[in-house]
């Protein structure tokens, strides 16, 4: 008994140790470290840990960006949608340099205009009630949960200490996106007066902490931005209920339903009609091979597109179901080989079509016109994990534009511009130069990481509307009232009837890019005009794009 | 419903199948092994497979050491950790083995931590020690070097531990302690070495197999850990006892993946897993009723 | 002797000092449950409590959380505790009944509710049972397996039907809707934590019953279990349905919890893993430990949610801690008891023991065990039938076990076989009892032919056996194991007691099989077999392993209680002095055959009886 008990101390002594030393080794690697220790700064109330409201580079604005004047520092009016985003095709746009960059801010997007496609158009129903105001000269106060007189807290739920590929890598980055907005958000003289606070919350990728970080936050904050987390498809019972307006990531197709939640990029289905439409009027293939990961929502993607190609009297001729824990997609390269499909359509996951391509590569085979994977293989990022194979023959979907080399003219318009630019330099100054990187191109141009930016900027936008009397029925009625540009390509509009509409529909365009080599020899993405589009009768599209519907 | 089937699909399917098969054979060799020694079920063997796979990756991907050293490297870590679960082992001796199994998942549960905490926050697939390129073309499919390796490494390391177990003296004690551990005690048989040395015999294996396996699979924890449930499927079959069948039975695993998943047959979404399923269900049935003497887990 | 009051054992005084004055014997005292095993679920629920009061939102949603954790790994430990096996497939049933009662239940109305938990649940319980039934014929390491591939396939088929799992818009299930310190979550919380304390209250009250002997039985000592009667296919199919029940339940509350059911990541394969682990670490000896365990890995990466600690580092920590925790419980219940300061002076005992206790101390020497009054019991002497096994053979490959033997024990009759190692007695009595199939001959009691009968049910017609190495559950009483299978009521427990009493054994009525001797065991089962009043008893070496005393005591009772019941006996015996004791007729085994029969003498004068007892070889 003495030996066993003298057993039991040792074990559980080694536990503790081991544990100890796991959590605090290696994390030199982990995205979040940086912003978690910012965070500890300044808690918040009742938060585990947060961004502070206002950042120290605050106090000394170097940049063009900060500068009095800029349309960063002074937000653009309510009646004005953001002026984020470049003229197409704008070469100084793209360049580095904070001028060259903030030059492009100031241009007004065409499609931010009032009467341009950018706005609802007039059989969209407008929002249920009169659309709240500032009042001039009225002073800030505790007009709801979450709001100060000088503070607006905001929220996110991420998978941060989730298995590596998930967890840092991606949803440690998205609280890093998040904390750069925040900050420059505060830099450039808050929302109205009051500064934004991020507090954030870790579910670990556990459905039931997310839940958990929920009702923690939903007293605590004011709104939910972006968060990378699997509760935005199932929360829809509480939010009506608690009238939290969040901004979600997009993911599940239960998050266009909610009328309290305002997606940030398309989900998978959307993206496979958009991508099937084009692939019949652009490429032309005569059979398809589609390939998805067993899940509900890839089924349902893969469902959707082999509707749409068959409209367009394609043949699917091959489907394979892949499993995010496969380990070998020989059989499945085996089972396209068989059919031979002219083209390959993926709504996947990065792990397996990864495990396709290198078995495809070894097997020295491809289909003729080549792959197009949706956006989760189409990340910079991801690149030397699907290895060379990929280059000049796959295609990639994506909701919004994605910075490409000066030289790619196609790119001006959503992937090379200002607010691309601005958000790159803001990683930067928020989290060092360890994003000249990897890191900083993956954080990025990540489609979810862009939106939380993104949808950060919108929320403050929004909330800058309503001023002293900012609410959370007030900030669901402006976020409804118009388009949102997004200053890196795609409109966001969610229409008040109805999020999941088709008319107006947020992300009616989308973008293509391919795979190609880089100057360096590594990968690099090269816009692929014209764009594929949702619903061409639908507008919300800038007049000066080139999309299949004016190509 | 099948498909004009060409002798060529057939035989590349079957190919694909036998290798996706040696994945579950190298990590099913590490499940038997500590098995055999005293009837526990080693759920640290992904653990053990990852951390391997881990070590071997930052030997040679991070630290630029040579194949071999890093290969040896990841092996040896392998080793000593599957030791410190067997120290554990010799330990818990008055703790059923159900509980013991789960104590090794623990272990894999913190050897996946520590990797995830080492490793870059992407996914990553460590070199192959075979080489990344060169194979050949057989039918419709290709074959690499490193399945090639594999496979010959794994049934090399089956013989071999099969030849141990029923031709040494080593092997002989080694089956005294499985059959009788306090009998074999009485006999001379040095219980605390040999538990020790097979659980890091079988702690080297896993590595071995993680990092043979991992740059197919990635060097992923959870990924690994689905290739050894499909090892502890296929080598149950033989009880957890017979290195030779927990070979054949994961080969058994991998065919049936890779003929039902390689367009022979078209089935709807699951189902292609459904049709493995159901050759584990009626393996597993059919070992069960006739090696029912092997069945028992004590709880 | 018969009807004579005996004395438990030796090391127990008598008890007169419990009968009343009037000479009627005292009710027999009510053996209160120690303190320490309150104390669990007491704490429990006032942890509980404390949770609806003063846990705040998000814990009291960790609160309900743990409570759908905890209803799964009690439905886990009902086959985990009572039949030893593991199943791996808890969480795909979990996440069945989920999405099968969201599936349902959505709208609202309380009609689709009540369908959509009685599909849920129903069809959970319909699988576990299935699983059940695959016990039967697989069984542990192979079970465990078979309950993968089922976790596995249900997570890759069924889950994969965006139709009910496609996310929540369609399966919002209706929770009721409060504001105010009494919020949506803390009734939810409420409600969850009535319906988890009403299932464990009934499971705990079952485990109090003789159910749980034969659920143990069942899953411990299968052979036991037939020897009893029990049918097994029966118990397995309860035990896996209550088990399929109350994890349906946890799949409804999951999704009652959170308003509809959570995506298929947590229902898969490692959620089952985590799942099967909290019983475990519970150490599976309380189910209330299981809710401690629960919380665990509810609460705790909730609380140190801000230390971003990696999933697996957390999990696998709470694991250890509660398998060490688990394996130590004894220790540190101890050392907890030792915390208290025990009563020294009288008074002190008065007011710790009760002033009855403080009596008894005083007029009483301390007693091992308290001693049970046992009433008389009548004996039953209806009439026997014969059992006759004609021209037996069972055959084990090309080996015969046993070859055409002819064997009949008509009632009142006493007869032994004897025969060397190897010969074919026990094969013998398997094939009479049903535990191996005769390859040919048939066995009939009195006219009923019961050759095809299974064993538990020829247990019920009227035989009786025990076996050469006792099936008894180790982690039962002496008492459970002598009570279970037995029909409730009728006089089958006084009689059991009663026998207990006359064996010598009821002093140790309340002590767990595995710490009594070897000899106590076979004291044990034999009076098991004779609790149901057996019309053919078959004992296999009755009194290997026993002192002679305790042999000439066994003899002597046996002799009584035969000739008094009129029971036939039939038993194998190298002892040749308690054959010679109790048999009238002797049959010589030799290779499966029948060497001589007849009455004792006759046989002992046979020299080829000789020569087989001096292992000389001996051909028939």
């Amino acid at each position: 008994m003495a030996l066993r008990r003298r057993w039991s101390y040792v074990a559980l002594f080694s536990t503790l140790a081991m544990l100890g030393a796991a959590c605090s080794g290696g994390s030199s690697k982990e995205a979040s470290k940086k912003a978690d220790n910012t965070q500890a700064a300044s808690p918040a109330p009742n938060a585990s840990s947060s961004t502070p409201s206002a950042d120290p580079s605050a106090a000394t604005p170097t940049t063009a960006a900060a500068a009095p004047g800029s349309p960063a520092a002074t937000p653009s009016s309510p009646s004005t949608p953001a002026a984020g985003s470049s003229t197409p095709a704008n070469k100084s746009a793209a360049s580095n340099t904070p001028a060259g960059k903030q030059a492009a801010s100031n241009t007004p997007a065409p499609g931010a205009k009032p009467g341009t496609a950018a706005a609802p158009t007039p059989h969209a129903p407008g929002p249920a009630g009169a659309v709240p105001s500032a009042t001039p000269g009225k002073a800030n106060y505790a007009s709801d949960v979450g709001v100060s007189a000088d503070t607006i807290r905001i929220g996110t739920i991420n998978m941060t200490s989730a298995t590596r590929s998930l967890g840092p890598a991606l949803a440690g980055v998205q609280e890093q996106n998040l904390d750069a907005a925040v900050k420059y958000i505060n830099r450039s003289g808050g929302v109205s007066g009051r500064k934004l606070q991020l507090v954030t919350c870790d579910d670990g990728g556990d459905i039931a902490r997310g839940r958990a970080c929920y009702e923690k936050l939903k007293d605590n904050v004011f709104a939910l931005v972006p968060s990378l987390t699997w509760l935005t498809d199932v929360i829809h019972d509480r939010l009506p209920k608690d009238k939290v307006p969040w901004l979600s990531w997009g993911w599940f197709k239960s998050e266009y339903e909610d009328p309290w939640m305002f997606p940030c990029h398309a989900n998978g289905m959307r993206e496979a009609s958009q991508v099937a439409d084009w692939t019949a009027k652009v490429l032309k293939p005569a059979t398809v091979g589609i390939m998805y990961l067993n899940v509900s929502e890839d089924i349902a993607a893969k469902d959707v597109a082999t509707k749409q190609l068959k409209a367009a009297g394609i043949k699917v001729v091959e489907t394979v179901a892949q499993e995010w824990d496969s380990p070998d997609e020989s059989q499945h390269v085996l089972a396209m080989r068989t059919a031979n499909p002219d083209f390959i359509l993926s709504f996947s996951w990065p792990a397996p079509v990864a495990k396709f391509m290198h078995d495809a590569s070894t097997q020295h085979w491809q289909p003729k016109l080549g792959f197009a994977a949706n956006h989760l293989t189409g990340d910079p990022g991801y690149g030397p994990i699907f290895g060379e194979y990929i280059k000049d023959k796959t295609y990639t979907i994506t909701s919004w534009g994605v910075p490409t080399d000066p030289s790619d003219t196609d790119n001006a318009e959503g992937g090379n511009t200002a607010e691309q630019q601005l958000l790159r330099d803001e990683l930067i100054r928020t989290n060092g130069r360890e994003y000249q990187g990897f890191k900083w191109r993956y954080a990025g141009y990540h489609h979810i990481t862009q939106s939380g930016w993104v949808c950060t900027r919108i929320l403050a936008k929004a909330a800058e509307q309503m001023g002293a009397d900012l609410t959370r029925d007030g900030q669901k009625k402006v976020l409804e009232s118009k388009a949102w540009d997004s200053g890196i390509g795609s409109t966001l509009y969610w229409n008040a009837a109805d999020h999941n509409a088709n008319q107006n529909y947020s992300y009616n365009r989308e973008f293509i890019y391919k795979w190609i080599s880089a100057k360096d020899g590594g990968w690099d993405l090269k816009r692929i005009l014209p764009d594929p589009v949702f619903d061409c009768k639908s507008g919300n599209i800038p007049a000066a794009a080139k999309t299949i519907c004016n190509s | 419903m099948v498909i004009g089937v060409t002798a060529a699909v057939f035989e590349s399917a079957v190919i694909i199948g036998i290798f996706t098969g040696t994945i579950y054979a190298m990590m099913a060799l590490g499940i038997v092994a500590s098995f055999r020694i005293n009837r526990v079920v080693n759920l640290g063997i992904p653990g053990l497979a990852v951390f391997g796979a881990t070590v071997y990756f930052e030997m040679s991907n991070v630290w630029g050491a040579p194949v071999l050293v890093a290969l040896l490297g990841g092996v040896a870590v392998g080793a000593l950790f599957g030791a410190i679960l067997g120290l554990c082992n010799l330990k818990m001796t008055a703790w059923p083995r159900g509980f013991v199994m789960i104590f090794t998942l623990t272990a894999s549960l913190f050897l996946f931590g520590w990797s995830d905490k080492i490793l870059p926050p992407i996914q990553v697939s460590p070199a192959s020690p075979f080489g990344d390129s060169g194979g050949f073309k057989v039918a419709l499919t290709y074959v690499s070097n490193h399945q090639i390796g594999t496979f010959i490494t794994c049934i090399l390391v089956t013989l071999l531990m099969g030849f141990v177990v029923s031709k040494t003296r080593i092997g002989i004690y080694v089956r005294a302690i499985y059959d009788d551990g306090d009998s074999a005690a009485t006999l001379g048989i040095p219980l605390g070495y040999f538990v020790v040395g097979v659980w890091a015999v079988a702690g080297a294996l896993a590595a071995l197999a993680g990092i043979l396996v991992s740059p197919r699979v990635t060097l992923d924890p959870y990924l690994i850990l689905f290739v050894t449930i499909w090892a502890l499927a296929g080598s149950i079959l033989g009880g957890l006892e017979s290195f030779g069948i927990a070979f054949v039975g994961s080969i058994l695993v991998g065919l049936s993946q890779g003929i039902l998943g390689g367009g022979i047959i078209h089935l709807g979404p699951g189902l292609e897993n459904l049709g493995a399923i159901a050759v584990v269900a009626i393996a597993v049935f059919y070992a069960g009723v006739k090696r029912r003497d092997l069945a028992h887990i004590q709880t | 002797m018969i009807g004579t009051k005996r004395n438990g054992g030796a090391a127990v005084a008598d008890d007169s000092a419990g009968a009343a004055a009037d000479g009627t014997p005292a009710r027999p005292k009510k053996v209160a449950l120690p303190p320490t095993r309150l104390i669990l679920p007491v704490i429990v629920l006032c942890l509980g409590l404390s949770g609806e009061f003063i846990l705040p939102t998000h814990l009291t949603y960790a609160a309900s959380t743990a409570l759908c954790y905890g209803l799964v790994g009690l439905g886990l430990y009902l086959p985990l505790a009572a039949l030893r096996e593991l199943p791996l497939n808890g969480a795909a049933l979990a996440g069945l009944s989920a999405y099968l009662f969201a599936y349902n239940a959505s709208g609202g109305s309380a009609g689709k509710t009540v369908i959509g938990v009685i599909i849920g649940v129903g069809v959970c319980t319909l699988v576990s049972v299935a699983g059940g039934l695959a016990s039967l014929v697989v069984t542990g390491l192979y079970f465990t397996v078979a309950s993968l591939v089922v976790q596995i396939g249900i997570e890759k088929v069924v889950f994969s039907v965006g139709k009910l799992t496609g996310g929540a818009a369609g399966r919002g299930v209706a929770q009721p809707d409060f504001t105010g310190y009494f919020n949506t979550n803390r009734v939810v919380f409420l409600i969850a934590g009535v319906v988890c304390l009403t299932i464990t209250t009934a499971v705990w009250r079952v485990k109090k019953t003789k159910t749980l002997a034969n659920w143990v039985m069942t899953g411990h000592q299968p052979e036991g279990a037939d020897a009893v009667g029990i049918r097994r296919w029966v118990q397995k199919v309860v035990i896996f349905g209550l088990s399929g029940l109350l994890i349906g339940v946890a799949g409804v509350l999951f999704a009652f919890v959170n308003g509809t059911p959570p995506p298929p990541p947590q229902f898969g394969v490692i959620w089952s893993v985590i799942f099967l682990a909290i019983p475990i670490a519970s150490g599976m000896r309380t189910s209330s430990a299981v809710w401690f365990v629960a919380a665990g890995f509810s609460a705790l990466p909730i609380i140190l949610e801000s230390h971003h600690i990696n999933p697996n580092l957390l999990s696998g920590s709470i694991l250890l801690v509660a398998l060490m925790v688990s394996q130590s419980q004894d220790a540190i219940m101890a050392r907890i008891r030792n915390l208290r300061r025990q009563p020294e002076t009288i008074e002190e005992l008065a007011a710790a023991e009760g002033i009855q206790a403080l009596a008894a101390i005083h007029e009483q020497p301390i007693k091992a065990t308290a001693p049970v009054q046992v009433k008389e019991v009548d004996l039953r002497t209806k009439v026997s039938r014969a059992l006759v096994g004609t021209d037996i053979g069972v055959t084990f490959g090309g080996v015969k076990a046993v070859d055409g033997v002819n064997v009949r024990v008509g009632p009142g009759q006493r007869v032994a076989i004897v025969g060397a190692n190897g010969a074919g007695k026990t094969t013998l009595f398997n094939a009479l009892t049903g535990f191996v199939p005769p390859t040919k001959g048939t066995v009939h009691l009195g006219d009923v032919d019961i050759t095809g009968v299974p064993a538990y049910a020829r247990i019920r017609q009227g035989l009786g056996r025990t076996f050469q190495l006792p099936r008894l559950a180790d982690i039962l009483t002496v008492r459970q194991n002598v009570l279970a299978g037995q029909a409730q009521g009728e006089d089958l427990i006084p009689r059991a007691e009663w026998l207990m009493e006359r064996f010598g054994i009821m002093a140790l009525a309340d002590i767990p099989i595995q710490v009594v001797p070897f000899g106590t065991r076979r004291k044990v089962e034999m009076v098991r077999s004779l609790a149901r009043r057996p019309e053919v008893l078959l004992i296999d070496e009755p009194v290997s392993g026993l002192e002679d005393e305790e042999v000439s005591e066994l003899l002597e009772v046996m002799l009584e209680l035969q000739a008094a019941e009129g029971w036939g006996l039939l038993a194998i015996e190298h002892d040749l002095r308690f054959v010679t004791g109790i048999a009238e007729q002797m049959m010589v085994m030799v290779d499966g055959k029948v060497l001589t029969e007849g009455s004792i003498n006759d046989v002992l004068a046979d020299e080829r009886v000789r020569q087989v007892y001096l292992g000389e070889v001996v051909s028939v």
